[in-house]
């Protein structure tokens, strides 16, 4: 594990995206103290334009962009990571069942697996969403976890009916371990990396999707989110009267926030592929090299 | 080392007949032969041949299709519930092929000894475990001190294959199925692997079955060698008389090829045309049959 | 005494990893003479493989050519830049390698990718390059008329062969072999060696052959070389290097191979790895 980390962040892509991520957590944890406004109150006039006092301008309602953002950051992100999870912890759990037991096990978890790949995610979402009546974060993200875990469920199994064949799972069975100490000790320790791609890439996903999902009027509208803030943007035409600041703020929110989280995973994959990772040679290693090479006049 | 067993040794482990079909190919065919305390058989072969199959029917990865095999007396050919299973594990055990692939690269060597200690003998303290542990890498050459926390990949093919074997003594087997465990080592460095195998057979009097393709190893380890051609047992018996005497075509074949220092190709020893005569003789009924005491060859029926 | 076909003088490799350079080919020397099969031994990790593929170019970072010169009949080899790289490589030099079986692509028949690597050197004409497909697959033992066959329907041994035949196509001047045979049966591998070693009495080309069996490399190389740590010890015939060994390393090597047939009186030597 800690050569993992350590892996992670010589990686520049992974410190970047790290660094960015933890920016947002940090923001999120402290949204009551940094956020310069109340949220609630009107502090500004209908859609006034950014300056040194709203930074980010201010809402058809006079409120302040900048520290709905902020605010939002902590419904977005919880969202985003308790979505993530969950979708992960199901993927994984269907994903190596099916994967190490095979025969008719395999049979059963592929079917629900097809069957939660082939409905389209997000129209089966709204359904439910507009059927519970307007659904806070909390369903919202319940709803991303139960139905969006399918991929990341096919993608674990691949993996794990690959290691299922290595001689250390069959000389461990031999030994005569119980097959759920095989699953946990011996099997998912090399997935690690795996399940580590699929929660990033899950958090990513959930993030997205609750945006969207709250934008198309599905959320809360007294919650403030990322995705209640393009709402109501949308829905008092900001766009139109020009008030671009009350779209920008949460859409460069969700594009910066995405991009940390794929850096991560960039790492993420060069740990799981090792040859990704010979190609990057430490600049004074190459420095040594050409230097020696030109001295002796021959090529590198 | 005795050619023969002592009289009235029991065997630990027999095969009688047995058989294993994959639909219509036949990967082992009627394969008879019985491992005693103490001692190890050299099964000889090509890859296909048949000797992995072997190796996968004694240690229960596959059930055989028809035969039988005898443990201690009792048949064992098909095994129900999970403690009769478990059973028969502790006391056959096998070492795998490739070093590498047999240990988990998310562990020490640590994990891979005490687990089976923690599986198979309960009754340990965590303090005589470690001994326990510290003895076993002891007995296969290895040093605990600097061995115990090592992964995988920090390990030469020798240094692994050594805790392969230890991993497999920890339950405290009567039977050891090591297949081809020096082929993935360097050639220079086999012996004193293949030493540690014989002298642990010897001192803890294990049955062994070697499964080979290098047959020049066989002398070194097996008391006995059995070559095995197209899923048939094609000759049995005591080691050096199979080398030095062989009987059967394709045993002889097998001998022409392996490398020998000092004898160059192409002066009149080709391989080619022996190799052709061998694999159309092959084929057809043949029964074993006794030339010599405890020495049988497949011989075609006239 | 006639030009070796390939010189190397100091040659160098190394591999950067994050804790600097490490050597892994140190300053080895050696010549191989038209039509020799010169062999090289050592234990994994000594090296010999990265003396095989600098020769052919394979390196790619994290592994660099440091130093010393390769010279293939009269062409110095790491002066070729990308063009000519591809126009020598396979013409003047080809390669064999371990998992040369895997090399094979699946899903092409065995005569497309003759026709591709034809092609890509400059053989056109559909019927011309059918009947060298042919000429070759017979060199090497396989009947022409599978030649539209796919790689999986010929057992290991016969695609190994098939491998040769496709080095061989173009005639080059040294077959870099990197244990060719290692994952074949005895029989299949004698088969195959002695095939190759007739070819090479036909064809006249050289062959480098690398593999940890020095039993194998007494019978088919003309001389041996031993690599430890990433030296060129010693460099002889096999008979030369069994009876008088000039290095204490080379000797224990020669006496740890388990002989089929035993002498009486002759000690075994049982070595440890040695870390490279």
């Amino acid at each position: 594990m800690r050569g993992l980390l350590k892996t992670l962040f010589a990686n520049r892509k992974a410190a970047i995206g790290a660094a960015i991520v933890a920016f947002f957590i940090l923001v999120a944890l402290a949204a009551p103290l940094v956020a310069p406004f109340d949220i609630n109150q009107r502090v500004a006039s209908p859609h006034e334009a950014p300056s040194a006092e709203h930074v980010m301008g201010a809402t058809r309602m006079g409120r302040d962009v900048l520290s709905q953002t902020i605010h939002g950051t902590q419904t977005s992100l919880i969202v985003g990571f308790a979505a993530g999870l969950l979708v992960t912890v199901l993927g994984t759990a269907i994903g190596v069942t099916a994967g190490y037991f095979g025969g008719k096990v395999d049979e059963v978890l592929n079917l629900f697996t097809n069957i939660s790949l082939v409905i389209p995610n997000l129209p089966l979402m709204l359904v439910l969403a507009a059927f519970i009546g307007q659904t806070g974060p909390f369903v919202i993200a319940l709803i991303i976890g139960l139905t969006s875990w399918g991929w990341g469920a096919r993608v674990t199994r691949a993996q794990a009916l690959s290691l299922r064949q290595r001689d250390y799972i069959l000389a461990a069975e031999m030994l005569g371990e119980p097959a759920w100490r095989v699953i946990s000790f011996e099997l998912l320790p090399n997935l690690i990396s795996i399940i580590g791609f699929n929660f990033i890439g899950s958090i990513l996903y959930a993030v997205i999707t609750e945006a969207t999902m709250e934008f198309l009027g599905l959320g809360d509208p007294m919650v403030v989110s990322w995705g209640t803030m393009l709402y109501h943007a949308q829905s008092t035409s900001a766009l139109q009267v020009g008030a671009w600041w009350e779209m920008a703020a949460p859409c460069l929110a969700l594009v910066i926030f995405g991009s940390g989280l794929s850096l991560i995973n960039f790492a993420v994959d060069e740990i799981a592929n090792p040859r990704l990772r010979t190609l990057r040679v430490p600049a004074k290693v190459l420095a040594a090299l050409t230097n020696r090479s030109s001295n002796q006049g021959g090529r590198a | 080392m005795n050619s023969l067993p002592e009289l009235g040794t029991r065997p630990v482990l027999e095969a009688r007949g047995l058989t294993m079909r994959f639909g219509s190919f036949c990967a082992l065919d009627s394969a008879d032969f019985s491992l005693y305390p103490g001692r190890a058989l050299a099964l000889v072969g090509e890859s296909g041949s048949g000797k992995s199959t072997c190796a996968k029917l004694l240690t229960h990865v596959l059930t055989a299709s028809a035969g039988h095999i005898f443990h201690a007396g009792r048949d064992v050919t098909n095994l129900t519930g999970r403690k009769a299973v478990l059973e028969y594990r502790s006391a056959v055990q096998m070492v795998f092929q490739d070093p590498f692939a047999a240990l988990n690269p998310a562990h020490t060597v640590d994990h891979h000894l005490t687990r089976p200690l923690a599986l198979h003998r309960p009754d340990l303290s965590s303090a005589q475990r470690r001994e326990a542990v510290a003895d076993l890498l002891r007995a296969v050459d290895l040093d605990p001190a600097i061995t115990l926390r090592k992964y995988p990949h920090e390990m030469s093919g020798g240094q692994r294959q050594r805790v392969n074997l230890a991993r497999a003594l920890a339950v405290n087997p009567s039977v050891v199925i090591a297949d081809e465990p020096t082929s993935m080592l360097d050639v220079s460095i086999r012996l004193s692997v293949l030493d540690t195998f014989r002298d642990l057979k010897r001192e803890r009097g294990i049955a062994m079955l070697y499964i080979t393709h290098d047959i020049a190893t066989a002398r070194y380890v097996a008391e006995e060698t059995a070559v095995i051609f197209r899923g048939r047992i094609v000759e049995r018996g005591p080691t050096a008389q199979v080398i030095d005497t062989p009987r059967h075509p394709y045993t002889r074949l097998l001998l022409a090829a392996v490398p020998e220092v000092g004898s160059p190709f192409g002066e009149g020893n080709s391989l080619a045309p022996l190799a052709a005569q061998v694999r159309e003789s092959c084929e057809g009924p043949a029964e074993l049959t006794e030339v010599s005491p405890g020495h049988w060859v497949r011989l075609a029926r006239a | 005494m006639t030009e070796p076909i390939l010189s190397v003088r100091d040659l160098c490799v190394d591999y950067a990893t994050p804790n600097g350079l490490t050597r892994a080919v140190k300053n080895v020397t050696f010549d191989i003479a038209a039509g020799e099969v010169l062999g090289l031994a050592g234990e994994s990790g000594s090296g010999k493989s990265t003396v095989a593929f600098a020769i052919a170019r394979l390196h790619r970072p994290p592994a660099f050519i440091t130093g010393g010169s390769i010279n293939l009949a009269g062409t110095d080899v790491l002066a070729l830049n990308d063009r000519e790289l591809r126009a020598w490589r396979w013409r003047d030099l080809s390669v064999v390698l371990q998992s040369a079986m895997n090399a094979l692509n699946p899903v092409l028949r065995v005569s497309a990718q003759f026709a591709d690597m034809f092609k890509a050197h400059g053989v056109s004409g559909k019927a011309d390059i059918r009947a060298r497909t042919a000429d070759l697959l017979q060199m090497v033992g396989i009947q022409p008329e599978r030649m539209d066959d796919y790689p999986h329907q010929f057992s290991g041994g016969m695609r190994q062969r098939i491998v040769i035949a496709m080095a061989l196509a173009l005639r080059p001047k040294l077959v870099v072999m990197d244990e060719p045979t290692t994952a074949l049966d005895v029989v299949v591998q004698r088969e195959l060696l002695e095939e190759v070693a007739a070819l090479r009495h036909k064809l006249g080309f050289s062959v480098l052959f690398i593999t940890h069996d020095l039993a194998l490399m007494s019978q088919f190389c003309d001389r041996v070389g031993v690599m430890l740590r990433g030296e060129l010890i010693e460099l002889s015939t096999p008979s030369a290097m069994i009876a008088d060994p000039q290095q204490d390393y080379t000797r224990r090597l020669w006496a740890s191979i388990p002989p089929l047939h035993p002498r009486p009186g002759e000690t075994l030597v049982r070595m440890k790895e040695t870390p490279q």
